[in-house]
Order: structure tokens, then sequence, then C-alpha cells
């Protein structure tokens, strides 16, 4: 009976016309919501998850075409039947949406109250006055603390986390029958990330409302959605409650997803090995201006506040917080990438402080970096053997050019790629195949060092698997240590063995990975624990 | 190891690894460029005036500077003789007829309907030397038996302003082309510099660019290119003009290059060449400059047609051009007279090309910037 559910999907697909032919991007993807029912689409990017939601509320682009077996009954009504007219009526109103990026969803030159009460204002035709004492009531409902102030605020003067609140808010101003919440929590800080998916489930229960829920993060499926939609390449998979595609998975893709999440740990170190790289009490200062045309009155932030590590040859340690935290300027101000106001660095026995850009020169093809976003980090200019050949040109290794190009292909080859490629140029590559070339482009030289600035965090899941295994294998081969910053404890528990929690430039707790991991002494460090592991907590 | 990533990242953009062939750059570029439609009418339209002007003896149909009768309007061009239609079209010359103005007593002008010369294209005319060194005498097109044929008309010293229109895009061209060669390397080169070093540096060359850019450009202009003597030889003069449209004109090019220079510093793919150990110079020449490349490109093409622009503007102005080299300024000199245009409204036509090199460089400078960064 189609009447028990609001949503009834039936075969759903869509097709995208692109330069010489058409891309189907959704096949024959059925699902059905009840009431008060969470069921969650999870699939790697490119998966079509988004476009089939955004099918169902008819917001795909001109170049999209939605294939004629398409039903889509809305509490027993044909969707494709309704006019323009009635289909606004039904978004915001019945069947609303929240996005994955809060900042560009809010309309940056009007208040967050005005937002809300547009909304209402729109489709229930509520008065100016009235609309605005319903947006504070919305936002004391959604949490956020002080909401008669708040409602006069603008976005940016919201934290990330307030802003998808905000989302939250105007998508129930009007009591929908169904939220789609597409990566509601993928731009936000762990810890943040839990606070707004129980806010969800605990609105969700209040008002009796259904929710789909778009996400590649399996923890996050496994404790909101009651039915689960895995998705690759357009279709759906595998298909059916939760707890029963989790403990029993049939599909071989659902299996290998499932797989990937990060486990094991790092293998112990043998013996005393030496020291590769240490800082002490390392700080680096910005100088912030603030107000007045003339005189501005000067403040300095602490971006790293004394701070101290030290790392041995073969280990991998795990700097760990929320963005913000100061991790990645420690990491680069360590590798003398930037400038460090105090503090000393022993780099192999060399005090390294002090040198500058000639002076480290020598130095540079042994220590190396890796950066988080793999679109940004390799010129979109140069052809991939001009990318891995230019540290080795460089620095003068390798006796010629025939010289230079079998270790290109070498270096490519340990990377787990092709040497097919030399001529390729960047952008004909996957996320997951960039990272690895910035790998191949670290390992080129042959380093003893790499600083791994959230490696991981760009990629799927599955490909994040492998390229924790890459790093692995590439440690044991070479003895290679590991500067490893991240905010994915999972990943940090796979591949570290030590771990440094900071907060607000400084340090808040460290130690052996297990023994932090399982026995967190900080309030803050249990927060980051309990988001990573068991986000519902 | 191949087979490990087509299994494994599959799911992660559908990507191959195999041996599809790699499109260069270039062809990435060509293939968006190629939806565009009005940036194609662009290209078509450049490259018809670049061959217009390169042989330009050639398409002229006389000698631009050979005298004839002043103000003679463009003939008459038709299919229609007296006999009826023709499959070819003829000119009717222009003669004196029997009758005369009744104000001015002058005999009036008009076409012989009696006398119909067929046109021919590749026909035999003036002797011409091609480059000022290969001799010939075929115009692409004329009037079959030699006779002049004007177009468009005459000027005030009876020359073809059609002929003078196509050799004059030479002056105008030469003087945007090289003005906008000397802007592009001055302002990439000081912006790059400015935005890659900063600093003091920066800060202190910022504000000389920010003096050149409030200057008031058109006085200066007017008293830079009368410090020339009037005697000078024409090419000096040309020179001249070419150098101070450029001492102004690198300004604007090297703030948008310098803010781009300090967009690109900070990328992640700039910091991995520091980390690996590059110079300065090689930072960017490899990385930088490639990058900067595709906007200098767009606002290249976009600065040739405003250069076109202030050159018939200071050629009207009697500035930009000295006789006897032609320009297409220097042939709207001739309109300056209101009564002259009200007798002789052809003398306008030059204003036809100059709108024709703006509109085609603007539409392929829009075609280009849609298409030049294809990632």
């Amino acid at each position: 009976m189609t009447e028990d559910y609001v949503i009834d999907a039936h075969k759903v697909g869509v097709t995208f016309k692109v330069d010489g032919g058409s891309v189907e991007a959704v096949r024959d993807v059925s699902f059905r919501l009840r009431k008060g029912q969470t069921i969650a689409l999870v699939g790697e990017s490119g998966s079509g998850k988004s476009v089939t939601a955004r099918a169902l509320m008819r917001l795909l682009s001109k170049r999209a075409t939605v294939s004629p077996e398409t039903r889509i009954l809305y509490g027993g009504r044909d969707m494709a039947k309704l006019s323009q007219a009635e289909m606004r009526s039904l978004r915001g109103n019945r069947l609303t949406m929240i996005f994955q990026e809060p900042m560009s969803s809010l309309n940056p030159v009007y208040t967050v109250g005005s937002q809300i009460a547009e909304v209402l204002r729109l489709h229930q035709k509520m008065g100016k006055r009235k609309a605005h004492a319903k947006a504070i009531d919305l936002l004391r409902e959604v949490q956020i603390p002080d909401p008669e102030s708040r409602v006069n605020q603008y976005p940016h003067q919201l934290s990330g986390g307030q802003r998808q609140r905000v989302m939250i808010a105007m998508a129930l101003a009007n009591n929908p029958d169904v939220l789609i919440a597409d990566e509601p929590t993928t731009a936000l800080d762990v810890t943040v990330q839990a606070e707004i998916l129980n806010l969800i489930k605990a609105l969700k229960e209040k008002t009796g409302m259904a929710v789909i829920l778009i996400t590649h993060d399996l923890t996050v499926v496994r404790q909101f959605a009651d039915h689960v939609y895995v998705m690759q390449h357009g279709e759906v998979r595998e298909s059916g409650p939760t707890e029963a595609v989790f403990s029993n998975p049939q599909d071989p893709y659902t299996r290998r997803l499932l797989g990937s999440e990060p486990t094991g740990g790092a293998r112990p170190l043998e013996g005393t090995p030496e020291t590769v790289l240490e800082g002490r009490d390392v700080r680096v200062t910005y100088t912030l201006r603030k107000g007045g045309a003339f005189r501005g009155s000067y403040h300095d932030l602490q971006a790293v506040d004394g701070l101290s590590l030290s790392l041995q040859r073969g280990e991998t340690l795990g700097l760990v917080g929320e963005s913000g935290s100061g991790k990645t300027t420690f990491g680069q101000a360590l590798m003398r990438l930037v400038h460090l106001n105090q503090g000393e660095v022993d780099f192999l026995g060399q005090r390294i402080e002090k040198f500058d850009r000639k002076a480290m020169k020598p130095l540079r093809q042994r220590m190396q970096i890796v950066f988080q976003d793999p679109f940004a980090s390799l010129n979109p200019r140069m052809s991939v053997r001009q990318i891995i050949e230019e540290g080795l040109i460089v620095n003068g290794i390798g006796s010629g050019s025939r010289d230079r190009v079998d270790r290109v292909r070498k270096a490519l080859a340990d990377a787990g790629l092709p040497d097919t490629i030399l001529n390729r140029f960047p952008h004909e590559f996957s996320g997951g195949q960039r990272q690895r070339l910035a790998i191949a482009r670290a390992i080129a030289l042959e380093p003893e060092f790499i600083l791994l600035d959230e490696p991981t965090s760009a990629l799927d899941l599955s490909v994040q698997a492998q390229i924790i295994e890459l790093l692995r294998k590439l440690q044991a081969d070479r003895g290679l240590s590991y500067l490893f910053i991240s905010h994915d404890l999972k990943v940090v528990r796979a591949l570290c063995h030590r771990v440094i929690v900071m907060q607000n430039g400084k340090i808040v707790e460290q130690g052996p990975v297990a023994e932090v991991l399982s026995n967190p002494k900080t309030d803050y460090t249990s927060r980051l624990v309990r988001a990573a592991f068991e986000i519902a907590a | 190891m191949s087979a490990v990533i087509h299994d494994g990242e599959s799911a992660d953009a559908r990507v191959t690894l195999g041996n599809t062939t790699s499109q260069s750059y270039g062809a990435l570029v060509w293939r968006r460029f190629r939806r565009s439609i009005m940036g194609m009418i662009g290209l078509a339209l450049v490259l018809l005036l670049f061959t217009l002007s390169i042989f330009g003896e050639f398409f002229a149909p006389l000698d631009p500077n050979a005298a004839g009768d002043a103000f003679a309007p463009p003939d008459e061009i038709s299919f229609f003789t007296k006999e009826g239609f023709t499959l070819w079209p003829v000119a009717f010359p222009l003669v004196e007829s029997d009758e005369l103005d009744p104000i001015t007593f002058q005999p009036l002008i008009a076409p012989d309907y009696d006398n119909p010369r067929p046109l021919g294209l590749f026909v035999k005319g003036m002797p011409y030397r091609l480059w000022g060194l290969i001799p010939g005498d075929i115009h692409f097109i004329g009037v079959a038996d030699g006779t002049p044929l004007h177009i468009l008309g005459t000027d005030k010293l009876g020359r073809d302003i059609l002929s003078r229109g196509i050799i004059g895009s030479r002056i105008s061209l030469i003087i945007a082309l090289s003005s906008i060669t000397l802007i592009t390397i001055v302002g990439t080169l000081l912006g790059i510099t400015s935005g890659y070093i900063g600093g003091q540096f920066d800060l202190w060359f910022q504000r000389l660019v920010e003096i050149i850019l409030a200057f008031p450009q058109l006085p200066l202009y007017l008293t830079l290119t009368t410090l020339i003597p009037v005697t000078a030889p024409s090419s000096l003069f040309i020179s001249f003009v070419i150098l101070v449209i450029a001492g102004l004109g690198w300004a604007q090019l090297s703030r948008e290059v310098r803010s781009k220079t300090m967009a690109l510093a900070r990328i992640d793919y700039v910091r991995a060449a520091v980390a690996i150990g590059a110079s300065d110079g090689r930072i960017i020449t490899r990385h930088i400059l490639p990058n900067v490349m595709s906007h200098v490109i767009v606002a290249v093409t976009l600065g040739i047609p405003s250069i076109i622009l202030l050159e018939s503007f200071l050629g009207f102005l009697g500035f930009a051009v000295k006789p006897p080299l032609i320009s297409w300024g220097l042939m709207l000199q001739d309109s300056q007279t209101f009564s002259v245009i009200g007798s002789y409204p052809w003398i306008l036509s030059p204003v036809g090309f100059v709108l024709l090199a703006v509109f085609a460089f603007n539409a392929l400078g829009d075609g280009l910037r849609d298409a030049i960064d294809p990632y």
C-alpha cells in the first residue's frame, strides 16, 4: 500500500548530457520512506546519491533528463505531474533540504533571523513580527545559545556548527514531512558533527518527520539510519535494515566498503632508533591588525605556542586537533616552510631553525611533504613526469635524463601507479590517484622524513584505506618517519605509534596511541574519541 | 600494479588509467573554444583582418596614394543593367552629367548607366610591390578593363578610401600589436616580481602603479606626442606613440598579474616546490608564469581593441600617425568638419574598419576567456 509511505520512489533514473554523449548518473534507484523513519543513501563520491535527492526535489540542472520510468509518489501523488508552482509550494515547506556547506547556503547580507522569517512568511503567510518571534523559537529549538540576540546576527558571526543549526532551523520552520540532509556534517569538525546529528535525531523524534540522510560516513549511518541503501555508480547495490546490512552484507561492494574502515595498528618499533626530527619550544606568531582606519591596534595570535616533539626513525607520530588548532602550522614550521618566531629544531643532528632557504636546500630532499588537497598540490600545467622529475633536477639527483626517468618510473611503481602515465596531466586523474602522485613526488627524492598533512581526508573511504596501506608499506620498506597530521582518530589509530593532541596552539595530551585513545585524560580528547568511534554518545 | 587501482578506485570518479590518449593543453582549449560561436566569429574576423593587412597591396583595388576626383561617391554596383539581369555584377562609372547643381552651378556627377563595366576577380590593375619587394599588378577585385573602381568612394584628395583602409590597417595593427607586446612583457614581469617578492618592494611599487593608473591619460598622451618635433621621420613618430601607449598601459596588466601571482604563491604546489628545494627563479618560470599566462592571453586579446580605439582617437586629433603613412585614425581626420560629413558621408567608412577590428578582438577575447582554463 503506497499510502503508508511519505515518499515512494520507483526506478529513478537521471541522465546528464555531456560533451559527445550522455552519462547515466542514476539508474533504477527505488526507495521508500515511512513517516518518522530515517533512511540513508550511502556511497562514495560520484555514486549518484546527491543526484537522486535532487531528482526528488526536482532541483536538477537543465542538462539532466529524468528517465520516463521514474515514478516518485509523495503522499500518494505523482510528483512528475505537479506544476512548477505546486512544486515551489512543496519545496522549503513540506520537503526541505540542508546542504554540506552551511556558509554558502546562507545569504551573507541578511541576518539569520530574517532568513528564517522569510521561509515562514513565504509559506505560512505569517506577519513580520510573528515570524520574527517564531524564528527565535526555532533557534532555541535547534539549541543555539542566547537566541534573542543571535537572531539579529549575520552568518559570518556564527561558527560552522551554528550555521548548520540555522540551516536546520530554516528547514524545520514549516514542520516538513521530509528532511533531506545532504552530507550535513562533512564540512564540520568532528565534535560538532556529533552534536548536529544528535540534534537532527532529537527533532525527528519530536516532530515525526522523515529523514533522508546522504553521507559517505559509515559510522554516521550505523548510528542514525533505520534503513540503508548502498549506492555505487548510480545504482543501489544493496538495501535493507541498517543492522542487517552492517552485520551481514550481501553485496561484494558493501563488503568492501565496510572492510575499508581503517583497521590495524602501527608495527611496533624495534630497539631505540635514532631521532630524526626534534622541535623544542617552537612558537609561531601571526600579527593581526584590528579595526581603525588610521591607527589600528595590533595583537599577536599564537598559532603554535611553545610546542615540542621528537620523532624517531621509522616512527609515525600523529598530530591531532580540530581545524584552527595550529597543527599544520606546527608541522610546516618544523620543515621551515613557515617562519618560526622562536624555538629550536634539530633535523638529523643539524640545528636548522636559523637556516635560510639556501642553507635548507641540501636538506630538502631528505624531508618531504604531502598536502591535504590533491587538487591544489599538483601544478595543472605540468605533466606527471615533470612533476616528479622536478625534485630530482633541482637537487641534482640522477646521472642524466634517462636515469631520472628510471627513478620517476620507480617512484610511480612504489606509489602504486603504472608507468604509462608519464606524459599525462594531473586533471586526468581522480583524487586518490592524484594523492598517489603527490606521494610519488615525495618518495622520488628518497627522503627520510615525510610530513603528511591530512593526506586522506579529501578522499573516499575505500581510497583512504588504500593510501593508508601504501603509507604503511613505504614505511616498512624504507624506514620512513612520518609526522601525520589529521583530525580523524580512526586513521590515526591505524597508522600512528604515538599521538599528540592539540588545541588552540597548545598540546593538551600526548602518549602512545592505544593509551591516549582508550584512556583519554582530558575532556577535549575524550570528546574527539567519542566523536570518532561512537558518534551517538 | 594497475589492476589494484582499477579495482579499488573505480568508485572514485570513473577515471581510467589505460592507454587512452592524453590531450594536450592546446587541444583542450580548442575543444572548448569551438563551442563559443561568438568566439569563432571573432577568430575568423581576426584572421581575415590579418590576411587583408598582410597582403594589403593585393586586396586593395587601387594604389592608396594615387589621387583622382576628390570626394567621389562610391561607385554603384548592380546586377541589373539596361539590358536586364546579369549573372556577374557590374559597376557604373561616374561621369559629369549635363545638368548643373541649382545652387552651386557645378556639374552634377551621376553614374553612367549606358556604360556598365563588369567586375572581375584577380584582375590586372595598378602595379605595386608587395611588402616593397615583390612586384605585381594583380588585384583581388577590380574592373576587368583596369579602370579605377571606388567601392567606398574617395577622400578629399581623390584617393580610394577602401584601398587606404586596407593598407591603413597595417599601421593601426602594428601600433596595437607592438604596444600590446611591450605591455605584456613589462606588465607580466613587473606584476610577477612585485607579487612574488611582496613586502616593502611590493608596497612602494604598487604606489607607483597607482600613480600611473590615476594619471589623466588623455592630456598626457597629447603632451607627450607633441614633444617630438614635427619634422621627425614618421617611423620615429610611430615608435614614440607606441612607447607612450605602452608606458601608460602596462600598469593595469601588472596589477592583475600581481594579484594572480599572490594567489598562486600561496597554493600548495608552489609550497611543494619550495619543499623540494626549488629556487625562486624556477618557481616563477615553471609554476607561476605558466599559470598566469592564461589570464595574460585573455587580457592581451581584450587590450588590443582599446589600443585600436585609442589610435583612431589620437589619429583623429592628428597625433598618432603622420602622412604619408596611412592609419584608420588619420583617415578619420578628414571627417573633422561637419559640412564635409554632411556632403560626403562615405568618408566616415574607416569607422567601419575600427568597429570590425574592435568587435573581432573582443569576441575572440570573450571566447578565449571561457576556454582558457579547461581544467
